[in-house]
Formats: structure tokens, C-alpha cells, sequence
């Protein structure tokens, strides 16, 4: 019998018709025997697995090391040193795996980050700090202080908080605090004061006795307003003893 | 042909090989390194003793991960051998084109006509017989034979169903013998 299709030339032989019995099949693959017709097939099948019968293939390198030295272990953790020179190795690889533009790109970057950060620590000179500064004001929120290129002034020394009074530390009068409105000459705005700060115009006292609001009513704008006098008299202290009944009073002397 | 490649200590290699020791991961190597440069050499691989390097070295990187008996590890490490075949392949190494088979051989007597082929068969003949195949069919053939391993492991380590393994390596037995016949081999 002659069929087509893919296997059609050898349907008309004999051997195809053995192939499809599983158990030749597997007698080829184990190298049993098998009827003379199909020794081409075991011929073929032996050859085959002759190739696995030579030497073991020379191993490379990082092979070849993992049979001389022990071999690390899954859960050794490794050193810190040995980790920051893999991690080196590994970006090192990485970098050389990139194209040249990809390289030239990255040193760009890296170039502009340097100058970013030694703008922004000040270690530049002044005009080249100041642009790179307005640069990063520019695209970023962070904004950054003016230096303070005026000397320091006799309001703002340097040295100013350096040295405690000895009158605070209590050396002086066996008392800590200042306890008195002595101000130091080297505190800000000493060039300033007066002599003697008690000496200048004193405020209106406005605890005078006998003296009140209603008495200066007539000063204001509204004086002509002002009656000449109120039906119960101005109080003349901060107490109104009119308002206290006399037993009470007594009875608080008491 | 035999299967037990550790003389039946691979289990005491594998637990030695895992703990990391040196000797037990280069018998390892010893053992099954032959075949698969052979299995990777028949698959027309451009360097197959550095495949067969990358192979093993996937296998040391992943053996904490391996359970299994001495047919599994076998299975499992032609399955890294396979994937790494293909990592080759995709990283645009080109076969070269198939030579033509050489047509030399005298027609053999019937009686001895095993003996014969087999001397005549030639590695570079059963390397180029391979090239003709299909690929798929080259792959159930070598996993079988080089390889030792099961329809069932064939099947697992190709993605394809033992169904489709046996037709394959039907397919192929057919191909072989139809390409030895017309080089004047008979059948």
C-alpha cells in the first residue's frame, strides 16, 4: 500500500510501519535489538549517543574556580568590602555595556550633578556659586541664602554671646541672673543708648492720683459735650468704697 | 549506555555539591558535561564547550533550589541546557548552512549491515543528518537519546505533551531513515 503525505514515501516501506509501534521505537533509544531492517536507525541512535561518551569539555574560568575553592554559600552572608566591590564591578560592567552616546550622556550628567553640589556647599567662587545657586533656584523649589558679605559691625560682632556676664554667672553678687537693667556695653545697638537710661524724659505717670479721664474730657474733641460734672463725682481710687456697704467694710478691718 | 552516571552515590554528591563542596560539584560536572557538550554539539551550537560552561554554572547557581533523583537532576540540567541553546540562538548566532552529506558509503551485506553503518556513520555524517532535521523533530531525538530522558521528561522540558513527543520522535526516526536510505543506505 502507497499513501501520501508526509511520511508517504516511507509508508510504502516496511520499517515506517515498525516505527509506529512505541516499543520499537523505545528498543532503538535503549539499544536493544531490533530486526535487521531498522540497524540503520540503531546504527544511527548508538553514534548518537556515542557523543556523550567523551571527556568532560575544558571549563571555563569562574567554572574552573568553583572546583578549586570552596564555594560560597546561598546564605554566607558576604563582607562589606567584598559587596561594595561587586556592586563596583557591577556598575562598572554596566557602564561598559553602554553605547557611546548612552556613555557621553551619563558623564554629562555626572559632570553637572559635581558642579550642582559644590554650588550649593559654596565652595566655588563667587560668581561661579552665584550662577550655578540661581540655576538650582531656577528649576528646583529650594532657594538659597545671600552670603553675608559685609564685615561684621559693631552691632553685629562675631564674638557676640561668646562671653557671660559675671554678673549672671552670679560671680559677682553671689546671685545668678542679672538682676538689675545694667545692659552690657558689648550687646547690639550699645553704641546707641544713653549713658544712663534712666535720665531721659520720663512717661506720663498714669497713676496719678487725683487725675483721670473725666477730668481731661474737656481736651477732647468733644469737650464742648462735656457736662460739667458727673452726677456721682469721679472715683477718687481704684476702690470704690462707695459701693461697699459700711458693715462690710468693717467687717473686713476687722 | 548507562543512565547512572554517579555510581549510585548522587545523592551523597548532591547534598556535599550543595553544601558547596569543591570535589562533589566537579564530579557533577564530570559526569554530565560530556553529554550535554555532546547534546549542545549536535544542536549546532557555535561554542558548545562555553555553553556547556554557562550551563553548569547556572546549575551551581540554582542547585539549593533542585529536588529530585539522579533521572530528575539529569532532566533538570538538560532543561538549563536547552534554555541556554535558545539563549544562543536568539543572540543571532546563525547555524551554518547544512553541507551536503558525503556519499560514500558502500552498499553493506545484509548480515553485518549494523556493524557497517555504524563505522560509516561518521560524527560529522550523524552532525550533519541532525542539521536536516526539523528542529523540533532534532530535539526529541537528542533529549532521547543524549540525553537519556523519558517521553514524559522530554515532554516537560519542551512544553509539550507526551502525545506530541511520540510523533515527533516518530517523525524523526522517519526523517533519518528517509535520509540514510537516499545516501545509499539500505533500510
Amino acid at each position: 500500500m502507497t499513501t501520501t503525505g508526509d511520511d508517504g514515501l516511507e509508508m510504502s516501506r516496511g520499517w515506517f510501519a515498525d516505527l509506529s509501534d512505541e516499543n520499537t521505537i523505545e528498543a532503538i533509544v535503549q539499544g536493544h535489538e531490533v530486526d535487521n531492517h531498522l540497524a540503520p536507525l540503531a546504527a544511527f541512535a548508538r553514534r548518537v549517543q556515542s557523543e556523550g561518551d567523551g571527556q568532560a569539555p575544558p571549563a571555563s574560568a569562574t567554572l574552573a574556580a568553583l572546583f578549586v575553592a570552596p564555594a560560597a554559600r546561598p546564605l554566607v552572608r558576604k563582607g562589606r568590602r567584598q559587596m561594595v566591590k561587586g556592586q563596583l564591578s557591577s556598575v562598572a560592567a554596566k557602564v561598559a555595556g553602554l553605547g557611546v552616546l548612552a556613555k557621553i550622556g551619563l558623564g554629562t550628567s555626572i559632570a553637572a550633578a559635581g558642579i550642582a553640589s559644590a554650588g550649593a556647599a559654596g565652595v566655588l567662587p563667587d560668581r561661579a556659586s552665584h550662577a550655578v545657586r540661581g540655576a538650582i533656584e531656577v528649576v528646583s523649589p529650594v532657594e538659597f541664602q545671600e552670603p553675608e558679605s559685609d564685615p561684621p559691625t559693631e552691632d553685629r560682632q562675631s564674638n557676640f554671646g561668646d562671653r557671660v556676664s559675671s554678673d549672671a554667672t552670679g560671680e559677682s553678687d553671689g546671685q545668678h541672673g542679672v538682676d538689675g537693667d545694667q545692659i552690657s556695653d558689648e550687646a547690639p545697638g550699645a553704641a546707641h543708648r544713653p549713658a544712663d537710661p534712666g535720665q531721659g524724659d520720663p512717661p506720663a505717670d498714669p497713676g496719678q492720683p487725683d487725675v483721670t479721664g473725666q477730668d481731661r474730657a474737656g481736651e477732647t474733641p468733644a469737650g464742648s459735650h462735656v457736662p460739667p460734672s458727673t452726677p456721682g463725682g469721679p472715683p477718687t481710687s481704684t476702690t470704690p468704697s462707695s459701693t461697699v456697704p459700711p458693715e462690710a467694710e468693717e467687717h473686713a478691718h476687722s | 549506555m548507562r543512565r547512572d552516571r554517579f555510581a549510585g552515590q548522587f545523592r551523597t554528591v548532591l547534598v556535599a555539591a550543595r553544601q558547596g563542596e569543591p570535589w562533589a560539584f566537579e564530579r557533577i560536572f564530570v559526569a554530565l558535561s560530556p553529554v550535554v557538550v555532546g547534546y549542545l554539539r549536535l544542536q549546532g551550537s557555535r561554542e558548545p564547550d562555553d555553553l556547556t560552561s554557562e550551563v553548569f554554572l547556572g546549575v551551581h547557581r540554582n542547585l539549593s533550589s533542585f529536588e529530585g533523583d539522579e533521572s530528575e537532576f539529569r532532566s533538570w540540567v538538560f532543561t538549563i541546557a536547552h534554555r541556554r541553546l535558545l539563549d544562543e540562538r536568539r543572540r543571532g548566532s546563525r547555524r551554518p548552512p547544512p553541507e551536503p552529506l558525503p556519499v560514500d558509503l558502500d552498499p553493506a551485506a545484509p548480515d553485518d549491515v549494523e556493524d557497517t553503518v555504524a563505522e560509516s556513520l561518521s560524527i560529522e555524517r550523524v552532525r550533519a543528518l541532525c542539521e536536516r532535521l526539523a528542529p523540533d523533530q532534532r530535539d526529541v531525538l537528542l533529549l532521547r537519546l543524549l540525553g537519556r530522558l523519558t517521553v514524559d521528561e522530554v515532554a516537560a522540558t519542551l512544553h509539550k505533551t507526551p502525545g506530541a513527543v511520540k510523533a515527533l520522535q516518530r517523525r524523526g526516526f522517519s526523517a533519518v531513515g528517509r535520509l540514510l536510505d537516499s545516501e545509499g543506505v539500505p533500510l
